[in-house]
């Protein structure tokens, strides 16, 4: 039979638990903006007696969501990294004004009035200058894209860097959800802030994750496990012996090459500019540098200088396609010497034979080494970038558009409103009130007994 | 669904974010009055227009070569009109000293007059324009013919590269127009002319009026030649120019810049989308909260 004192026993509980659920209201509404804050969910339950109690606060956390997020959130970072570097690329490639085809047409252009002029120091000095105008243009364009790479590297090594930050944070909060949970304590702001961790390794390499029962993760990513158990992989970035980049992971000594198994997250993205997208782009800058120059040559060494002489080539020969823009100069002969350019056909034709200064004018219309003419190798070019980067806007467009419908799938499972809070911060507001008010008329009840025994 | 504040705030900042980067490419575009200045905008068309503008930049060359090359040929048709100028004076003094009534002192005048035509006419023959002595076949750094009327320089025909394939003569040949090489040695004949003048032999007066008129019929053929030549330099620049006209008018179509409407009508749509989605943010912003109760 209920007695006053049960009552105030039950009322007691009553206040402890709605004081315990706004709590939970006032942590959701607290950590609203919290990056990987998932939104708690006060459990009431009732106890023997007719009280109740605040079990716990249940995580609204959707695996599903969450699985989404982090893949998409890695293949988006993979996007924007490509997408940035292609942005460059395309500065670097194809400026505004003053581009290979500008610098090549305007090579041509000189010649046309070396034909008519051959004779003209003026008129050979700017030919030279042209000449060397385009030889720049390679090595510098070349130079660019080198360092470009570098520092593509350097970015690497620093996402690396913080992969590994994330990795050693993983492990700790790890052990100590395990730990807590093994306690039977709330572990909800271990988790969070262990999977806003997980998300960060997801963004910079990709990443899986198998929870096990005991709430430990194991996370995946490139092909190999970069957690397990308590012990963290530590990544290294640095270049094999053909110049690309390698990313190594080490667990415990064991150190194995992940690189190829890395298809998402930033470290995807500069993976994939630098070494395939800049690579290759290299190699067609480097086989059209040699073609021009050998083309150039071809006719020029069959041509008489000023001096009857022959025999030179208008740029330094260039052994193997590999590295031909990033050499391309002058030949050292002909710097600082335009008497030299050969414009006639023969010794005898000198000073005003033009045979050859026409053939050069003409290589502009004609095909040169390689198949397609000099304009036509750099619009080759041009468009190769342009589709590079036409390509990664679109697919870094569309990763924006998955990312947003995780996320959204993700709020809407984890995410805090503050008008749901709001109804509840009134819901057991009300409730503690009517708790209290029961307290109240308890000590009335307590008063009018105490009178009668007076 | 439950969408939840932070849902509504990134769906409006991914929204603003896509009407603030179509009016930065608006503007970019208008800015620039074409729709494509990058690869990226459009990599066919930025192609096409890497191609067309090389073509226009080659045209552009080839123009100006045929321009020069028929500036150097009208130094040497003027020179050679004057040649022809000269060469009727001096026919005309071996007409007038093969007048029987004439008295040597007379002949003597007409030689010294023939004399210093021919002299007049090797100034002609080592005549310079801005490519160097035009008469002096690929050897233009000399003068090609020496006081004795020696021929000094070559044959060389130089060509200017005006159109695919078709290359025009851009010197005149003074070998073919004073030397023997065009049929008569000019020089010659006129210092056999003096002679005959100043030694009042008949034979020989009467023989130079043929010769120089061969040598005047020589002048005025590589003459022609010369003004053909500079027809065929202007024609062929003047069709470049067409052609460079098309060429550009295509390239701009390509990269859009022959729509300076449509790029304001975009970059105006552009500015209108972003306003609105302006306002729905500040209406969204603003939407009541239990929260602000």
């Amino acid at each position: 039979m209920a007695s006053l004192f049960s009552l105030l026993s039950v009322t007691r509980d009553g206040v402890l638990a709605q004081t315990a659920a706004l709590d939970v209201t006032g942590q959701n509404v607290a950590g609203a903006n919290t990056p990987g804050y998932v939104r708690r969910t006060p459990v009431l339950e009732s106890i023997t007696g007719g009280g109740v109690v605040m079990s716990g606060a249940a995580r609204s956390f959707d695996r599903f969501a969450y699985a989404q997020l982090i893949d998409q959130s890695g293949r988006l970072s993979s996007a924007t990294a490509r997408a940035s570097a292609s942005s460059n690329v395309e500065a670097l490639v194809t400026p505004s004004a003053d581009h290979l085809g500008d610098r090549a047409d305007a090579l041509f252009d000189s010649l046309h009035e070396l034909a008519v002029h051959p004779g003209d120091a003026a008129v050979r000095s700017a030919v030279l200058a042209r000449a060397e105008w385009l030889a720049s243009g390679f090595a510098e364009t070349a130079n660019g894209l080198i360092a470009f790479r570098g520092e593509l590297a350097s970015h690497a090594s620093d996402v690396a860097a913080e992969v590994n930050q994330r990795l050693n944070g993983i492990a700790t909060l790890d052990r100590g959800i395990v730990t807590s949970r093994g306690r039977g304590e709330d572990a909800s702001d271990l988790i969070d802030r262990r999977d806003q961790m997980v998300r960060d390794v997801a963004d910079r390499v990709g990443a899986r994750v198998v929870e096990s029962p005991n709430g430990s993760i194991t996370l995946f990513a490139g092909g190999g496990v970069l957690y397990e158990g308590g012990h963290a992989a530590q990544l290294d970035v640095s270049l094999d012996p053909s110049g690309a980049l390698m990313v190594k992971a080490d667990r415990g000594g064991n150190s194995i090459d992940i690189t190829s198994g890395i298809h998402a997250g930033t470290l995807d993205g500069i993976l994939q500019s630098r070494d395939v997208d800049i690579a290759g782009l290299q190699t067609s800058l480097d086989a059209y540098a040699k073609d021009i120059g050998d083309s150039f040559n071809a006719i020029h060494v069959t041509g008489f200088a000023l001096d009857g002489s022959t025999g030179r080539s208008l740029f330094a020969p260039s052994a193997s396609v590999a590295g031909a823009a990033h050499s391309m100069a002058l030949d050292p002969s002909m710097v600082g010497h335009p008497e030299l350019l050969a414009a006639a056909g023969s010794a005898t034709d000198v000073p005003g034979g033009n045979d050859i200064a026409v053939k050069l004018a003409e290589l502009a219309r004609k095909p040169i080494n390689g198949g397609t003419t000099a304009s036509e190798r750099y619009a080759a070019i041009a468009s190769s970038v342009g589709v590079l980067r036409t390509s990664a806007d679109s697919e870094e467009a569309m990763r924006q558009d998955t990312v947003a419908t995780a996320t959204a799938l993700r709020e809407s499972a984890s995410g805090v409103s503050t008008d749901e809070e709001m109804i509840h911060l009134q819901q057991y507001q009300r409730a503690f009130e009517a708790s209290t008010r029961v307290l109240r008329t308890i000590d009335t009840l307590f008063d009018s007994v105490m009178s009668i025994i007076r | 669904m439950r969408v939840t504040d932070n849902a509504r705030l990134l769906a409006v900042l991914r929204n603003n974010a896509v009407s603030t980067g179509r009016l930065t490419t608006a503007s970019r575009h208008a800015s620039a009055g074409a729709r494509v200045t990058k690869p990226s905008d459009d990599p066919v068309a930025y192609t096409t227009s890497v191609r067309r503008g090389s073509t226009i930049a080659n045209l552009a060359s080839r123009t100006r070569t045929a321009r020069a090359a028929a500036d150097e040929l009208a130094v040497a048709e003027g020179a050679l009109d004057s040649a022809t100028e000269l060469l009727a004076q001096a026919k005309s003094s071996a007409v007038q000293g093969a007048n029987e009534t004439l008295s040597p002192s007379d002949r003597n005048a007409l030689a010294l007059q023939v004399t210093g035509v021919r002299e007049q006419l090797l100034d002609l023959a080592n005549t310079r324009g801005p490519g160097g002595f035009v008469f002096a076949g690929s050897r233009t750094d000399t003068a090609p013919f020496d006081a004795a009327g020696t021929f000094t320089g070559n044959d060389t025909v130089m060509r200017a590269p005006v159109s695919d394939g078709v290359a025009p003569r851009m010197n005149v040949s003074g070998a073919r127009a004073f030397t023997a090489a065009g049929g008569s040695d000019v020089f010659a004949d006129l210092a056999a002319l003096a002679t005959a003048l100043s030694t009042n032999d008949l034979v020989g007066i009467r023989a130079s009026i043929g010769a120089v008129q061969k040598g005047y019929d020589q002048v005025v053929s590589v003459q022609v030649d010369a003004g053909l030549s500079i027809e065929r330099l202007h024609s062929a620049a003047d069709v470049i120019d067409t052609a460079s006209l098309a060429v550009g008018q295509a390239r701009a179509r390509d990269v859009g810049a022959d729509d300076l409407a449509g790029l304001a009508t975009e970059l105006s749509a552009a500015g209108t989308s972003y306003s609105q989605s302006l306002t729905v943010t500040r209406m969204l912003l603003s939407l009541p909260s239990l929260a602000k109760q």
